[in-house]
Formats: C-alpha cells, structure tokens, sequence
C-alpha cells in the first residue's frame, strides 16, 4: 500500500471493487485518500451499522457511502456526526469549525455505493472550491485519523503570506504514518525507519500516549542515545500529553521513563540500561575506552540470562528507541529481552549518506519515504552536494533500491539516472517555482552578507520572528566561533533580537535567533536557514553535515559561501531541480563504482577518532593503560579530525614521553 | 602599562552589570570579558558604560557605569600586537578564545552543573562536554577574583554603616565589608588606589 491511501474498514465482496477504485484513483493522482468505518481517534468508537465508508480526501467533502441500505444506516451517520463534535470539542476545534450540524451541510455528502458510478466523477461532485471550508475539511479529516494540529498554530484565517502558510499548514498522516499508529504489531520489535524530517519521533510520541492511555498498568521506558535529546524528549512528552488532551497524570518513573541509554551509577532512573542494571540487580559498567555500551549490553543481557534463568520478571511492557541508528544490535537485544510486548524502534535510514548498507537485510516494518520537514528540491539538492552527484568524481552511489528506500523516484535512460521526489501537502500552497534554496556568495564579509540576508527574509516576511531563523556555521575551525560572536552583537544591534548560540545553551529558544555549529542542531527544524561554509571541501562527515543542514529548513534554505566555491555542475544541478523538479545524474560506470567503493571504505574509516586511535594502538603495539592519556592528548591538540597519518607520528613521537 | 578600552552595548550589559555573587558569576564575567576584548567590536552605538584592561603589574578589568565602578582581576597572560589584543592564555598556557570561552559558558549555563557545580562530575559522566572548557573553568576557580566595587546609593544611604559613597570589598556575604569615602571618586581615582606602582592610599578615622 501506499503513502497516498489508508484502508480501516473491512473490505468484503460488496464494496472491495469501490476501494480498489479509490486506491487506484489516489494513486494515480497522488492523492491522499483515507477509507475508514469509524473516527480512529481515541480508538473508542463503534457503531452498529457495519455497511458503511467513510471516505475522506482534502479538499473534497466528506463522503459517508451506504451499502447496506436499511433504515439503520440514517442513525449510522448521526451517530458519527456526533462523535465527531465530541473529539472536535475535545481538541478545541469547535471555535473553528463550528457544531456538525453546521458544517455537514457543506462539507459532507452522503452516497449510495450502488448509485456511484464512475470515481473521476465521483471526485468531481465533492470537490471543495472555498478556501476557507478546504481549510476546515482538513481540520475535521485530523479529527477523524487523530492526526491532532494545535488549533493556536493553525489559526482560523486563511493565511497570505508564505511563511504563514507553511506553519499554520494542517498536518495530517500519510498512509504508511497512520498504519504505523492504529495497525497492531506484528512482531515483538517494531521498526521504523525514514530519513530525518519524516516525523519519526512524533509518531513515536503518538504510539506512547495511545499505549499509556489505553493499557493502563503498562509500564514505557522512553530512550535514545544522546542525553540532551533525551532531556529534550522528556520536556517534550508532559506537552504533548497535555496538547492530545490525555487526562491521566504522567507517572513519572512509576510508569513512564524517558532518559538517555547509558545513566549513571549514582542515579538509578538515570538511563535505560542503568535502570535494567538497577531492577535485575546485575553490576553496571560506566563508559570508558575499553567498555563500550554495546559491551555493557551484551554483559548484562549474560549476567540477566544466568542470574534468573527460571525467575524473570520484565522490567517493561513496552519501550520506545529512538535515534536507533545510534545503536548497535546488541542494545535492541537487551531491551526485547527485558520487554513484556513491544520493543518500537525508530531511526533514519542513515545516519550518514556515506553509511555502508543504506538498504538493510532485514526490512524495517515501517519505511517512510516522505520527508514532510524540507521542500524536495531542498532534499534533492542536499543529497546531491552531500554525495558529489554534480562532481566528476562523486562520493557515493547509491543502488537503485537505495534511492528508492529514500523516497527517490527514478527513471533510467541510457545509464542516465533521472531521480525525482513527490510533491508534499505541506508546500502545495506556494508557487510550484518557489526557489527554496539559494545559494549565496559572501560580499564584503560573512557577517555582513549574512545581516543583509536577514534584512531580505525579515522584509519578505513581516510575520517572522526570530527563531524563524536558524544560522549554521558547518566548518569546524575556529573561526567559525569568532563569526559567531560577531554576528550575537550584530544581531543585537541591527534588530535588536536576541541571538541563541545552540552549542553554549543546547537548546532552542524561543524568541532568539539561533547560531549553531554543526553538532547541535539534532531535530531542529526552522523556516529559515543560513548554512555558511567558506569553501565544499571532501571529508566525508563534512558532505554528510551539508546535507543535513541544508535540510533543516521548511521553506528556504541559503547556501553562503566564498565566491566560486561551487562548481558549475553544482549550479546547473541546482538550476535544473528548481525548474525541472528532478535531477539527472550519469550512473557512473562499473570502474568508477569500484572507485567509489575503495574511497568510500577508506574514508569510513576516517569517520571515527575512537576507531582510527585503536587501529593506531594496535600497529604501535601501544599498552592499555596509556589509552586514555593518548585520547586525552589527541584532543587537547584538536586532532580529532586528523588523519591517520597525522595521528600516528603524533602518537609514535609522544609515546616515549609517556611510557616512562 | 598596557590599557585597552570597550564600550559596552546596551545588551550587552545584563551580562556584565549583573550582580557578582560567587565564583560561577566571577567565572562567567571573565569570560564575558575576554570575549569582548578578544571581539573589539566597534559599534555605531553610543553606549554609556565601559570596560577597561590595565594590564602592568597588576592584570584587572575595570567596569564603568554611572554611579557604580567595580574591578575584578584578569588572571591570564595577554600578548600584544601594537594596540590589540593577540591572544590571550591562562597561566598554564591554556587558549582562552572564543571557542574555549563558549565550552565555558556552556558548562556555566548547564542545567546539571547549576544543580551541583562539580566538574568532577562532567569529566566522568559520558557527555559531549568539551574538554577545554572543563580545564580552563577548572583553572579559573582557582583564582583570587579581587572583587571591589565604587558605589554611590542615595536610596539606601544610612550614617555611617551604609554611607552615601563607598567601597565594597570582596562579594560573598560572608566576607563582604564596606570602607567608607567621604567623597565621590573618580574613574582614575578608583583605578590608582588599585595601582600597586602607585602610592597607597591611607585610612585612619
């Protein structure tokens, strides 16, 4: 099945050639259609009448279609119709949309499944004209999939300019989205994987709250790697919570945890493993050169084994991984093994388009190919510049069910790649040419392009406001720390506004323009972004951030850069995306592939200090016990991007002075 | 004698004017400092405080604003080019630049480190705290801040337990005294009674 359709109804004899019309129709028209028999939200209705659809599809009235054809089926709708107010009051759309027997005048039409006759007119009886009413259609469409908008986001005007347009643009879950929350597992682990800016951690957040409310003794745990995630993950749940109108109490580590993977010893609630090490009474082990977490698991997942081998109790019902391309396997062990249901696990497709396997060999339950965060000429253009598809010598190809897997339509004509992306609902609003990356060539100094460029988006956009605005500084010299500062007082003084350096706070702000480095921007996402860089260089992890930076933006990203940094394949690429919404790239032939390969395996290996620094132990036959002090010297002398080479004379030089 | 001045934005002086109550205030201006020595950032604002280096024998920052003078010690060494700033080091050599001084004040800001100032806990914690930040913060909380601060308060003026103008040596409660001026001072007054190449200044009541 598609992203464009979702079924929830049986399908029997008497409508499945009507449904298979649907599905067919919304694919061919790339056209969201979802077929239900009741309202999904709350997952607590249910009606008698069986014989019936619920069709619905934006910008087209609801469509109640009875094949059963029995007094019944008028009672059906009411009842429907009135719960449908319910979960409208519920949400607090009743100001905005008004009582059903209001808007049902207008925006529903009822059909008898024998009179339809052809789906292409079928569309045409119900399609919306005013904006105004389209607007609300979707809102009510939310209703029924719970696919729940903040009413103080989207507003009740019809927005005009374009920044409001993209933000109070109603959301609603594509077809794969809405299996994911309402289809029940079929295996213990559940994963899911997309590429970032698909809404992986916001499905998670839906999957958690419909879990707590409906199983009620069920104990979470919350994870993923990084504790400043976590934290943030940990605010962001009690919002949520309060926002999807759940009226339980969040019982905050009785029945919910959310923190990183590791912890600390000193606090038990501190970590998913430190908790399990805690509830099983198993020894715990902190991070250090030599104990690595995926160590740590794999001993408490023996020590577990062996200690109640005939006693074991689980530790949870369910458990929520995100970020899980941060993990290794064995953590996922750990967590099935100490899970009473499920374990749900989501995380991109890649951590880094230069990862080895893009398309596992186990298949993910759930791929999203849909980045519903950046506009596809932003992603395609991202892809490309991270990958070197407009160099000679590209970086990295990817096979043709890898750029599928990322949400990539090809065609192939003789060895050329023609590579295209879906439209997505959440820009159709803007003009199909809208060029939502530039790039930009510094004048005089980048602080000052980077002021006239706030000046320009401040000017087009009189609604925005200063977190609209997201400022990347993507190399990792020190520079880059200087630039910062001066653009904090320029900032200041030029708009008066507040300036958020994100890897100083390791947070967002609201009201304040946030400057970042590349390390801190994890899950951020901006209307606006700068990403400055003086010059494209080769390093991997350096083409890996420039994509992922230039994807952070929902409706413009500027690329600013040294004159001349960019090539003219870059130029043309970019120039073709926006007029002709895809990218053709000569597939490079079996020997460049090699090449590809061999240069792709090397600089894997460049990817990690940690990896780089053991491999250069072993060689030099170094002791264990001088480890840590080599590591610590290597970073003292900002060496953690250094080369192989580099590091080896470094440390074959400092070895003597250590080993006394 | 080596001075340089700044001017102090208007924004720029929640950061600097904010009361010095302990050692992470202390830490936190200096940092503050040295940033804006280290930026030299000329404005086209007219700014009514300043900030000034004096480095001779004694290594102090100087903050003006009307009615309130306070000086703290910059512990660092400072190396010159002409009339700016080349670099500035601590005294075991470490980089306090602007990459250096944000791991600092990330460290400062930290929700945990506010919570219990260890930095103990930082080094053994896995966490992606920057290493430079944690040793130079280290180096700084072993400084002498120097605090003294000129003040003219009509508002809480009382005899001669709070008199009009004073000085305020040092800033915790606990080791905070007052020594009491018959007069208004001026900037240099307040900077030479500071000078240890300069005369010493007498009390006797």
């Amino acid at each position: 099945m598609s992203s464009y359709f979702y079924l929830k109804a049986e399908q029997n004899a008497q409508n499945s050639r009507f449904i298979q019309d649907l599905e067919k129709f919304s694919n061919d028209n790339k056209k969201l259609i979802y077929v239900l028999d009741r309202p999904l939200t709350d997952q607590k209705y249910s009606y008698k009448y069986t014989k019936a659809l619920i069709v619905l599809s934006p910008k087209n009235k609801i469509a109640i279609i009875d094949y059963g054809y029995t007094n019944e089926w008028e009672d059906y709708v009411e009842d429907v119709l009135e719960d449908v107010g319910s979960i409208s009051d519920k949400y607090l759309y009743k100001d905005i949309i008004g009582r059903p027997r209001k808007w049902k005048d207008v925006l529903l039409d009822t059909f008898r499944l024998d009179a339809i006759e052809d789906i292409d007119d079928f569309f045409k009886n119900i399609e919306l004209v005013d904006e105004k009413e389209k607007k609300k259609l979707d809102l009510i469409i939310s209703l029924f999939i719970g696919s729940i908008n903040d009413v103080e986001r989207v507003k009740e005007d019809v927005p005009t300019t374009v920044l409001d347009k993209v933000k109070q643009k109603i959301q609603l879950f594509d077809g794969d989205q809405t299996r994911f929350i309402y289809e029940e597992p079929k295996s213990k682990r559940i994963t899911i994987q997309g590429l970032s800016g698909t809404g992986k951690t916001e499905l998670l957040l839906h999957k958690l709250k419909d879990l707590y409310i409906n199983d009620t003794s069920s104990v979470i745990f919350f994870t993923c790697h990084n504790k400043i995630l976590a934290d943030n993950l940990k605010k962001r749940i009690p919002s949520f919570f309060n926002f999807m109108r759940v009226e339980q109490q969040i019982e905050w580590e009785k029945r919910l945890w959310c923190a990183n993977a590791w912890g600390s010893s000193s606090e038990v609630n501190s970590g998913a493993y430190r908790y399990i090490c805690g509830f099983y009474q198993i020894s715990f082990f902190r991070f250090s050169y030599q104990m690595s977490f995926s160590r740590a698991c794999k001993l408490a997942i023996d020590e577990i084994k062996e200690k109640h081998s005939d006693d074991m109790k689980y530790a949870f019902t369910y458990m929520f991984i995100d970020e899980s391309q941060d993990f290794d396997e064995t953590f996922f062990e750990l967590c099935e093994l100490v899970t009473e249901k499920n374990v749900y696990v989501a995380g991109d497709i890649f951590q880094s388009i230069f990862d080895e396997n893009i398309s596992n060999t186990i298949e993910p339950n759930f791929l999203l190919g849909k980045c519903y965060r950046t506009d596809p000429k932003t992603l395609m253009f991202a892809h490309a510049l991270g990958m070197g598809l407009f160099e000679k010598n590209k970086l990295r190809w990817l096979e043709e069910k890898e750029w599928k897997d990322c949400g990539y339509n090809i065609k192939v004509e003789h060895a050329k790649y023609h590579l295209s992306r879906e439209p997505l609902r959440r820009f159709e609003d803007l003009d199909e040419d809208f060029e939502s990356i530039e790039i930009v060539e510094i004048e005089q100094s980048f602080s000052n392009t980077i002021i006239r460029l706030m000046k320009q988006i401040i000017e087009e956009n009189k609604t925005i406001q200063p977190d609209d605005i997201g400022i990347i500084l993507l190399d990792q010299d020190k520079d880059v720390y200087r630039l910062a500062d001066i653009l904090d007082v320029k900032i200041q003084e030029c708009f008066d506004w507040e300036v958020n350096k994100a890897y100083e706070t390791k947070e967002k702000r609201l009201n304040s323009v946030l400057i970042s480095n590349r390390n801190n921007v994890k899950g951020l996402e901006f209307p606006f972004v700068i990403c400055v860089t003086k010059k494209i260089i080769n390093n991997p992890s350096y083409r890996n951030s420039i994509y992922t930076m230039l994807t952070r933006s929902f409706i413009k990203s500027f690329l600013l850069t040294q004159p001349k940094s960019l090539t003219d394949g870059m130029i043309d690429g970019l120039k073709q995306i926006v007029k002709e919404k895809k990218m053709v790239i000569q597939e490079p032939t079996e020997k460049e592939k090699e090449k590809i390969r061999t240069r792709f395996k090397y600089s894997l290996k460049k990817l990690s200090h940690y990896d780089l620094m053991q491999e250069i132990f072993v060689k030099l036959n170094v002791e264990k016990q001088y480890h840590d002090k080599l590591f610590q010297l290597t970073q003292q002398m900002d060496m953690l991007e250094s080369g192989e080479e580099t590091l080896l004379a470094f440390i074959k030089d400092n070895l003597k002075y250590i080993m006394r | 004698m080596k001075t340089i001045e700044c001017k102090i934005l208007p924004f720029q002086e929640k950061n600097i004017f904010s009361p010095l109550r302990n050692k992470v205030d202390y830490a936190k201006l200096l940092m503050f400092s040295a940033r804006m020595l280290l930026l030299n950032y000329e404005s086209k604002m007219s700014p009514s405080s300043s900030m000034k280096l004096i480095v001779e024998k004694m290594n102090r920052l100087f903050f003006y604003k009307k009615g309130k003078y306070f000086s703290i010690s910059f512990p660092f060494n400072v190396l010159f080019d002409g009339d700016k700033i080349a670099s500035i080091t601590s005294y075991s050599s470490r980089e306090v630049d602007f990459k250096s001084i944000s791991a600092v004040i990330s460290i400062l800001d930290n929700e945990q480190f506010l919570k219990n100032p260890s930095l103990i806990d930082f080094y053994i914690e896995p966490s992606d705290t920057d290493f430079t930040g944690l040793f130079l913060l280290e180096e700084i909380f072993q400084f002498e801040p120097s605090y003294i601060r000129y003040d003219h308060d009509i508002e809480r003026e009382n005899g001669k337990l709070h008199p009009l103008h004073h000085l305020d040596v040092n800033y915790s409660m606990y080791g905070t005294f007052k020594i009491g001026l018959n007069d208004a001072i001026t900037q240099q007054y307040f900077e030479d009674l500071q000078d240890i190449n300069k005369e010493c200044s007498y009390i006797v009541d």
